[in-house]
């Protein structure tokens, strides 16, 4: 049973759809299931016996990228994503997570992250700034974190990358719920960053940089050194005239704000001002910033890769109504989900390489 | 150590809170947290717990807190008791003491008992020393950080204008600080174990009291009145310059 | 039908084999979440711990043929066929009560042509509103059709219940926006009105489909027009002496231009809002008007409407209540926010012609406030829609302490609405405006219609001979 809290919420949100429109799984899968308002009136159902926790319910949880976008547009402050991740950790607790779901967890338990694969080193000693590389662009998306580095060399910005990088707890969160293992993986991170004594850490992945800029403080592991998302890093860079960009037109491309930099940092400009830089003429999709729809996370592709392929082309069909032809990303997961699935005729740009050819 | 108790008080969760008729809270109608500094408190005794201690979480409040006491089992904790029982309704500080260290009394040998310093509701900040007393052994109020010590336990405590750090024999009461410590999230190894454990539920007869000694009854002290301070009644109204020279006169 | 039984698999793979095996689910969790729409009862059953009326089979259909094979394998083996949108229905009209067959529509989403040189935008009925209102606003344009749920409904369900917006006084209801639709029929054919609404060829389709509520057959596509956003949005609010005062200003408004909204409150509403605009309670009639367009037209237009508002003794309250109202016109439906259990409530909404509306109002208001005083009823009223030839009353009751048993609360709710709507039935009105008959009020269907209802039942008849089509709703 989820806790007191969560069914709290669950309890206000059973009879409000108000946010069903901006769910990007429900677009995709059509499933009133899949309703922030559904999974909390199923927890409700739970909590007066009238509903079973059963492999359908978990799984049912486990339908939603937790972008956040119903919290951001309601007003009341209930939190649907903050029920579906207790009853995550109810269905491990219970060992009725969807197979796909164990296997992730599995691998994280045996090799760190959830690819079960050894993160590649980078080589980078440098003295200057921390780069934490997550592990969606160590595994999956190397190539756009070999371009951050190159650009930060151009810069003169002399960066470090752990060796052996510890995981931020990110993904043990989106899988098995805020527990005491994800604030352990949370608590070696913060050590081992802590451990260089460098005093700003630049995180590639927004999605780790939310998990230690707003939880690890509450959890007792607070990062020493300042916190900054990759994306901010590199537009201060290019404001300082440390990057130089040769003029070169690329033609319309628009940018996709990512869950996190949409929701959790409002942070807009940044990446805009990147592909600015890099050439492109920048165009809006209708659904942007704050309202950005979800194209999926890297975590939800591998134990749902239809699901969330689906839910980034739905992205791609946002793009496809406006005049670009390119999407334009700065995260490795938007990348990552984004590239299942490339609509003949567009491109799929990561910007820190589209910025390295022109600097 | 053998044995240590936490005290829990569950406050009302909602930003405002109604009072009956005898200006006591309404707890029925709200939805309850568990008390700020009472979350540092499990936390320490979490932190100081060893292999062979047992962690017991003791409270006293309406029945419909079982639910949220029960979460704390996923967090290491071993037992949780809750003194329920209209007959305890509407104990003063004093009353309140008496029921916990008859409580107290029921859970067998303990090495420590550790609380909030305070209760977000009545902010009385009474019941540690009054337990304490009521039990016959020391108390340490305001704590920040708790660690053990020969024959006891060394513990900062905040002062007015400093901090001092000093040891205490045990058994003893130690009170402590809102966010000293922060409780840790349940592990899901915890949430299955907590499964098959129940909150102990006694009622006044069972912890040996009896009508008088407790509840309304059993308190001193009696709230006679209550004033509620209306929020400042600013008559604010956006206007233009122009109309500002005319408005500042006629106060005038 | 036995969940394990032979021939109830049979069925189900016979249904997987039309719309995909991902697209049929039978599990307990997925169809208990049809079980509660927006309908207060069945919140009520839910919360007080009772299982909710629930589906068979749900199935997703991805477009017109997948609808069309679906509605031949019901027929076949007469299962009852629910069809649910968003499931935002205020009148209990999406509820599988007969069990049988879900089709959730929400699949069918896909924007099939925008036109705006033309001004018509078609689409599958299954899309959300607000999807495709975002649509044509990337465009510029609108449908207009800007209701509270529009959020959380979807085309489907504003057409099967004949959907009202907050502009509707300017740009109309669903029926005024619906240019042709595409209907797949009880037996599976595929069927289109023709492509235009108004003609004098044969009596117009669109109004058989329009406001069936899923009892005659099954809209796939709908084509509305739409139009530009206007220039200016400009919004102006007034306190009547009276609710007669202001019924009688916003007729003659309504008579002499074309505002979007018109909003009158009775007194018992007004004084909550005009406590929060003035800052002290004051008894009167309050309104919210919207004028919007070209600038020059607009301007005109509120020259005529201060004229006609100061005739009736209004007093001019400015602008700014409107903008801010415009901009949170939504706030007041999230949770929290609105009425919400353990309270019981409903919206009695009726329309009528100017010269019943008023009695209606009075009417209505005495027999809930008289007869149901006993339960601390509360009854508010505003009037959002407005036409030329009349208006339509959104009353509301209200109880904060309703009996907590869930059959007693059924009996005292359904009380309430046979004397409420019986007072509006009595007085010129109609059972309801703009939410739908619904479970709700299917009982009273007969009694609305009288003999004229035999002009329904013959089209069902022949429409649907096995009564497969959203059995018990209607009246029907």
């Amino acid at each position: 049973m989820v806790s007191q809290k969560a069914l709290q919420h669950a309890e206000k949100c059973r009879f409000c759809w108000m946010c069903r429109h901006l769910c990007p799984v429900q677009h995709q899968t059509g499933k009133e299931l899949n309703t922030p308002r559904a999974k909390g009136l199923l927890l409700s159902m739970l909590s007066k016996g009238t509903a079973e926790f059963d492999k359908d319910m978990a799984k049912a949880m486990y339908e939603c990228m937790l972008c956040d976008a119903c919290v951001n547009d309601c007003c009341t402050g209930y939190q649907p994503p903050l029920f579906i991740r207790e009853a995550r950790t109810e269905a491990v607790v219970n060992d009725l997570a969807p197979a796909a779901v164990m296997q992730c967890i599995e691998n994280i338990e045996n090799s760190g992250n959830i690819y079960g694969a050894e993160k590649p080193s980078f080589g980078q000693d440098g003295t200057d700034v921390l780069v934490y590389i997550g592990e969606v662009a160590a595994c999956k998306v190397p190539e756009m974190a070999k371009a951050y580095l190159r650009l930060l060399k151009k810069a003169g910005v002399s960066a470090k990358v752990l060796d052996c990088e510890p995981a931020s707890g990110m993904m043990l969160a989106d899988l098995m719920g805020y527990v005491q293992e994800v604030t352990d993986q949370a608590k070696s991170c913060a050590d081992a960053i802590n451990a260089t004594g460098l005093p700003t850490v630049v995180v590639l992945d927004s999605y780790d940089a939310e998990i230690m800029k707003q939880h690890y403080a509450e959890w007792g592991c607070e990062i020493k050194a300042e916190v900054v998302t990759a994306t901010a890093y590199v537009a201060k860079l290019l404001e300082d005239g440390k990057l130089t960009p040769k003029a070169e037109a690329k033609g319309a491309g628009a940018c996709h704000d990512d869950d996190r930099l949409a929701r959790s940092f409002h942070e807009f400009a940044p990446v805009r001002d990147i592909a600015k830089a890099a050439g492109y003429t920048l165009t809006e999709m209708f659904n942007k910033e704050r309202l950005a729809k979800s194209c999926g996370t890297a975590v939800a592709l591998s134990y749902m890769p239809g699901i969330t392929t689906k839910v980034a082309s739905g992205r791609w069909a946002d793009l496809c109504r406006t005049e670009a032809k390119a999407m334009l990303t700065a995260n490795p997961q938007a990348y990552l989900c984004l590239s299942q699935c490339v609509p003949e005729g567009m491109t799929l740009v990561d910007l820190y390489t589209a910025l390295n050819e022109v600097v | 150590m053998k044995q240590i108790i936490a005290c829990v008080k569950l406050v009302p969760a909602a930003a405002e809170v109604a009072l009956d008729g005898q200006f006591r809270l309404k707890r029925d109608s709200t939805s309850l947290q568990l008390n700020i500094a009472d979350l540092s408190a499990v936390e320490a005794a979490l932190g100081l717990k060893e292999a062979d201690t047992q962690v017991t979480v003791l409270s006293m409040g309406p029945a419909k807190g079982e639910a949220l006491l029960q979460e704390l089992f996923a967090l290491g904790v071993d037992r949780v008791v809750l003194l329920s029982d209209r007959a305890l309704a509407g104990a003063d500080s004093l009353a309140t003491a008496r029921a916990l260290a008859a409580g107290v009394r029921c859970l067998g040998e303990f090495s420590c008992i550790l609380c909030g310093r305070r209760a977000l509701d009545a902010e009385t900040g009474q019941i540690p020393g009054q337990l304490a007393a009521a039990l016959d052994i020391p108390a340490v109020t305001n704590g920040q950080q708790l660690e053990k010590a020969d024959n006891g336990l060394s513990c900062r405590r905040l002062l007015e204008t400093a901090v001092e750090t000093l040891t205490v024999e045990l058994p003893c009461v130690v009170s402590l600080c809102e966010y000293s410590y922060t409780l840790r999230l349940p592990s899901i190894l915890g949430r299955r174990r907590a499964k098959d454990k129940q909150v102990e539920i006694l009622t006044a007869a069972d912890i040996g009291l009896v009508a008088e000694q407790c509840g309304l009854q059993g308190s001193k002290t009696k709230v006679v009145h209550v004033d509620t301070k209306a929020p400042g009644l600013r008559k604010c109204s956006y206007c233009n310059p122009e109309a500002l020279c005319g408005i500042i006169k006629g106060v005038q | 039908m036995q969940e394990k039984s032979l021939m109830f698999r049979m069925i189900c793979s016979e249904l997987e084999d039309a719309v995909g095996v991902e697209n049929v689910s039978t599990g307990k969790t997925e169809r208990a979440v049809y079980s509660v729409d927006y309908f207060w009862l069945s919140r009520k059953w839910q919360d007080a711990g009772e299982e909710g009326p629930m589906p068979e089979i749900i199935v997703r259909p991805g477009s017109t043929e997948e609808v069309s094979k679906v509605m031949k394998i019901a027929n076949y083996y007469k299962i009852p066929v629910t069809t649910w949108g968003g499931g935002s229905g205020s009148q209990g009209g999406a509820l599988p009560v007969a069990g049988g067959i879900l089709l959730d529509m929400k699949r069918m989403d896909k924007l099939i042509n925008l036109d705006v040189e033309a001004g018509h935008v078609t689409c599958e009925t299954g899309m959300i509103f607000a999807t495709l209102e975002d649509y044509v606003n990337e465009k510029g344009y609108s449908v207009m059709h800007l209701p509270s749920c529009m959020t959380c409904c979807t085309v489907g369900g504003a057409l099967a219940h004949n959907g009202i917006g907050i502009l509707s006084t300017k740009y109309g209801k669903m029926d005024d926006m619906c240019l042709s639709l595409e209907v797949v029929l009880p037996n599976g054919d595929i069927i289109n009105t023709l492509p235009v609404p108004k003609h004098s060829s044969g009596p117009n389709l669109i109004p058989f489909f329009l406001g069936s509520e899923g009892t005659l057959g099954i809209m796939t596509k709908c084509t509305f027009k739409i139009v530009k956003q206007p220039e200016v949005r400009i919004h102006h609010a007034f306190l009547f002496p009276d609710i007669h005062e202001g019924y009688q200003a916003c007729r003659e408004i309504v008579q002499a231009v074309k505002p979007s909204i018109v909003r009158l409150f009775d007194e018992a509403e007004t004084v909550s809002i005009i406590k929060k605009i003035i800052g002290f309670a004051k008894k009167g009639s309050f309104l919210n008007l919207t004028l919007e367009g070209y600038q020059k037209i607009v301007d005109a237009e509120l020259e005529i409407v201060l004229e006609i508002a100061k005739k009736y003794g209004a007093e001019d309250l400015g602008t700014e209540y409107g903008e801010k109202w415009f901009e949170n016109r939504i706030t007041f439906f999230y949770p929290d926010h609105i009425m919400d259990l353990p309270q019981m409530f409903g919206t009695l909404d009726t329309v009528a012609t100017h010269d019943n509306i008023e009695k209606i109002y009075r009417a209505m208001k005495s027999a809930v406030e008289d007869n149901f005083s006993q339960y601390g009823v509360r009854f508010i009223s505003h009037s959002s829609h407005w036409y030329d030839w009349g208006a339509m009353n959104y009353s509301r009751f209200i109880i904060d302490n309703p009996p907590a048993d869930s059959e007693e609360a059924l009996r005292v709710h359904n009380q309430i609405w046979n004397a409420g709507v019986r007072a509006a039935l009595a007085n010129g009105g109609v059972l309801n405006d703009h939410h739908g008959v619904g479970l709700k009020l299917s009982r009273l269907v007969k009694e609305q219609y009288g003999p004229a209802l035999q002009v329904l039942q013959a089209l069902k008849e022949k429409l649907d001979p096995n009564g497969i089509m959203n059995p018990y709703k209607m009246g029907l």
